[in-house]
């Protein structure tokens, strides 16, 4: 993969701007419905040369608009929603950060541990399985156990995925609760000198890591222990082994592994004499030992400080990234199952579907009788743009009902 | 001094700290209001620390199990008698009594608690240390709490809670019995479950022990002590913040300002009166008496060795002090006796001292392993007609600590300004002086405690940071300059009432 990115980057930032990016849209998200919430929004631009500009505020997605193509940033990062304007920051001692969205950001490149089939920033179909199996389980707890509705899922333009939990209650979350969410979500923890980085001590399995395990169990064989061929190198044996702390199971894996080539008869072997010595030995310590193993191979690695501070930057939606080209697209979380990174539009890409489009309209009619479409309908980047406006309108509805319900109770009282 | 004054100071009448202190536990909600002295400041923050790391060093062994800490904390505090007021808080069952004595109790933990915020606000680190130990300690203190303790808590809390009915537990009962950690299916069966905002709990929804759903945590009866945990832990958030950004009023205040910062310096955990290093003999004593020895145990050594005696009192305090300097007990038997025997037959010695040298090993009577007077025990002892133990600042004759400084070498600029503090009834700062003086360098820590003194004293001398191990000469003319700056001007110096106002906490 290159590293040097996109050359011509710049000559292309004016184009997308000016006729992609979508504004409107955007400003109706970061608003919330109160000009005031936009104002006190940090952004940040990353510009030409690595030149970093943090603090920045707009009033209005007028300003904002202006500023875009008058800056081109490569990259823009949402903050905080602060106490007072960004811009204003220095006059005042007390600046502090008051909403946030409560983010999450997964990236394969804290897979590197567990996946063979790419290392570092590529990514291919076979390792992007573990992002759908992440948007899954974090889509379903955020949903079913804390109650947030409104999930804008999006691709990082790279090699992983954002969440942005956008429910009011979200928002307002302190970084204390904002850290016990991610802690809950987060199963897998421990560094380079810790083997098993998951333990269930005790009987009981939290119904969130069942369900969590609904989702892996079915995949697992397949895709970690074939296609990553967790077990069909002496690495990937030695990086498992560890992971049974009983010494005589984890002795009798070993001699076992010696009699086995293929990663998934070794994992068949395994599972067998697991299940016997689970059920004679009655050893606590392998009460959820299958279940600890396929958690640390498969489920989603957090970075839980980009969760846990209010002020933490997120990439924002629909910027480019500056070394793939690639658009940092929203997606439907019911149809991860069916999104490619690989073929996510490049702003290359966009500005010859736009020009192709545009020849193709002149070639039919005349100049001037040329339909008004909007650009991005013109271009793959089409579809997420309409999954993003399903989110919006689902986040104006919910509003609206907050709203009327405000009222209501006005009215009672 | 800048900081904000009061003119009410709290009045230790019984009736009006039980409206204040109705309950052995308490949320700290509302900083203490009124003046106390500089002594007690300085007091209840070191006990307040000492109780705060054991409790820290109960919770990290992890073979202690959980329903034993509270027994082991108690025991551990019960071998410090300066800490006995902490077996009252420990063991309190919520709103049993209101003699006086659980009222002083109860007010030294709402003031030391504060204290301890001013300390350690000023790091996200110190922060994160000093709530995760508060909270320990609250739990240990909320499992004394009895029914009616704990009602009256809930009550003086304002938390009302009401269980869910017995059909929604029905309704969700599976996932009650999978989720819910730590308790048997039968207790789930039945027991109260209560519905909260999973916000309420975060302790118990982080480590996933409870069954969550639509944001709602679901906790049984006995885990509502998470709900306070959480809230502590908030209060306890916001009111750091608050509180740093309300130190730089305190900082103007120079004593308070080194008092505060020698807190969280410390505050790892390790007990700075025990030596940490190699057991130093006793033919050492000597030279390091000249070299590290504050002057009270200066003052004290060589009394010892003038006059082969000191009376009780100076036997403690010195004796301990040699202890935590790193003296083994055996070497300390040797010192005694030696000296002593000089004027004493040795089977008086053996019959009438040798046991108070175990026992303070703790190697008789009780058992208990007493720890070195901090200055403030000192400063506050009585000191008879030839007893020469106290603080020596306070205790001597102005001539005669003139004269003795002059003679250990201190230039008269140093004397003056050190006299200068000691006339005003400043000893500690005094004695920071004196450091300062001789070391040609400040101590690193204020000066709270003289095995804290020798300490610093050491590594200053041994890692020659500050530039005199190396030489003195060579720095001569920069430690001159240093020593001619004139000191922050002590306007009010006779003062010694610091400000726990509102204004400032
Ligand atoms: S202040 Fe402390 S160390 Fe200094 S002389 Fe007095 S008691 Fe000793
Ligand atoms: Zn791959």
């Amino acid at each position: 993969m290159s590293t040097e990115g996109i050359e011509n980057l710049i000559d292309l930032l004016p184009l997308y701007y000016q006729r992609l990016f979508p504004f409107h849209d955007y400003y109706r998200w970061l608003s919330y419905g109160d000009p005031s919430v936009f104002s006190r929004r940090e952004f940040s631009f990353t510009v030409r040369d690595d030149v970093y500009i943090r603090y920045r505020s707009f009033v209005n997605q007028d300003e904002l608009q202006l500023e875009c193509r008058r800056l081109l940033p490569f990259k823009i990062d949402i903050g905080a929603i602060y106490n007072i304007c960004p811009k204003d920051e220095k006059k005042f001692s007390s600046f502090l950060p008051v909403e946030r969205e409560l983010v999450f950001d997964i990236d394969m490149t804290d897979y590197d541990d567990v996946r063979s089939c790419c290392s570092g920033a590529d990514i291919c179909t076979k390792c992007w399985k573990y992002m759908v199996i992440a948007c899954q389980i974090l889509d379903s707890a955020l949903r079913e156990d804390f109650g947030f509705e409104h999930l804008l899922w999006v691709f990082s333009g790279r090699r992983g995925i954002h969440c942005w939990v956008c429910d009011k209650s979200a928002r307002e979350l302190n970084s204390m609760t904002r850290g016990c969410v991610a802690e809950y979500l987060q199963l897998i923890t421990g560094g380079e000198l810790k083997a098993k980085k998951v333990n269930f001590p005790g009987p009981k399995l939290h119904h969130s890591v069942r369900r969590a395990l609904n989702i892996i169990e079915p995949l697992f064989v397949s895709m970690c222990v074939e296609e990553q061929n967790m077990l069909g190198t002496e690495e990937g044996v030695a990086k498992f082994l560890p992971l049974i702390l009983d010494d005589s199971l984890r002795s009798q894996v070993k001699d076992l592994f010696k009699k086995h080539t293929s990663s998934v008869e070794r994992w068949e072997a395994f599972t067998a004499c697991y299940q016997v010595e689970k059920q004679t030995g009655k050893k606590w310590r392998l009460n959820h030992l299958l279940e600890e193993i396929m958690i640390q191979y498969a489920y989603p690695r957090l970075d839980i400080n980009v969760t846990k501070g209010m002020n933490h930057l997120l990439k924002s939606p629909f910027c480019i990234h500056p070394k793939s080209g690639k658009v940092s697209v929203p997606f439907s979380p019911k149809a991860i199952g069916k999104f490619n990174p690989l073929t996510v539009p490049t702003i290359n890409l966009l500005i010859e579907e736009i020009n192709a489009f545009d020849a193709k309209e002149d070639s039919i009619q005349e100049s001037n009788t040329r339909r008004k479409i909007k650009d991005y309908k013109k271009t793959s980047l089409n579809k997420s743009v309409h999954v993003f406006q399903e989110f919006l309108r689902n986040l104006e509805d919910a509003s609206k009902g907050q709203k009327i319900l405000q009222s209501d109770m006005l009215m009672e009282f | 001094m800048d900081y904000v004054k009061r003119i009410s100071r709290i009045k230790p009448e019984v009736s009006s700290l039980k409206e204040t202190y109705p309950h052995d536990l308490q949320l700290y909600c509302t900083p203490p209001s009124g003046d106390i002295s500089l002594a007690e400041f300085q007091e209840l923050a070191l006990e307040r620390l000492k109780v705060l790391r054991i409790v820290e060093s109960v919770y990290v062994q992890t073979d202690i199990e959980s329903d034993k800490r509270l027994s082991t904390v108690l025991s551990e505090l019960r071998d410090d008698n300066s800490l006995s007021y902490y077996v009252k808080l420990l063991q309190g069952t919520g709103c049993g009594t209101h003699s006086e004595s659980d009222l002083k109790a109860r007010r030294k933990d709402h003031i030391s608690h504060f204290i301890l915020q001013l300390a350690y606000c000023s790091s996200d680190e110190l922060k994160k240390w000093f709530i995760s130990r508060e909270i320990e300690l609250f739990k240990l203190r909320y499992s004394s709490l009895n029914s009616e303790g704990l009602q009256q808590f809930l009550k003086i809390s304002s938390m009302n809670f009401v269980p869910i009915s017995q059909n929604e537990k029905e309704v969700i009962k599976e996932y009650l019995t999978q989720s819910t950690v730590g308790y048997t299916d039968t207790y789930i069966e039945v027991h109260d479950f209560y519905k909260v905002s999973f916000c309420k709990v975060t302790d118990l929804v982080r480590n996933r022990r409870v069954y969550v759903h639509s944001g709602f945590a679901y906790i049984p009866d006995k885990e509502l002590i998470s709900v306070f945990v959480t809230v502590l832990r908030m209060q306890l958030a916001s009111a750091l913040a608050y509180t740093k950004r309300g130190m730089p009023i305190l900082n103007t205040d120079d004593r308070l300002f080194t008092l505060l910062n020698s807190l969280h310096n410390t505050y790892t955990g390790d007990d700075f009166t025990i030596s940490d290093g190699a057991a130093v003999p006793i033919e050492s004593l000597d030279a390091l008496s000249k070299s590290s020895y504050p002057l009270c145990m200066r003052f004290m050594h060589d009394a010892l060795r003038a006059k082969h005696h000191l009376k009780h009192e100076g036997r403690q305090q010195y004796g301990l002090f040699i202890k935590g300097i790193g003296v083994l007990y055996e070497d300390a038997v040797r010192f005694w006796r030696e000296e002593f025997c000089k004027k004493m037959e040795p089977e008086k010695f053996e019959k009438n001292h040798l046991y108070n040298i175990k026992h303070n090993y703790g190697k008789a009577g009780k058992r208990t392993n007493y720890t070195p007077y901090g200055c403030l025990k000192i400063i506050q002892s009585n000191v008879g007609p030839e007893q020469i133990h106290g603080c020596a600042f306070k205790e001597t004759d102005i001539k005669i600590l003139k004269q003795k400084m002059l003679s250990y070498g201190l230039n008269s600029t140093a004397i003056n300004n050190i006299a200068g503090y000691v006339e005003s009834g400043h000893y500690q700062i005094a004695c920071g002086k004196y450091f300062e003086a001789v070391h040609k360098c400040p101590p690193p820590h204020a000066v709270i405690h003289p095995n804290v003194y020798f300490r610093d004293s050491q590594s200053v001398l041994t890692n020659g940071n500050s530039s005199i191990g190396t030489g003195q000469s060579m720095n001569g003319e920069k430690n001159e300059g240093k020593q001619t700056k004139p000191d922050p001007v002590m306007d009010d110096a006779d003062d010694m009432d610091i400000v726990l106002s509102t204004a400032v906490l």
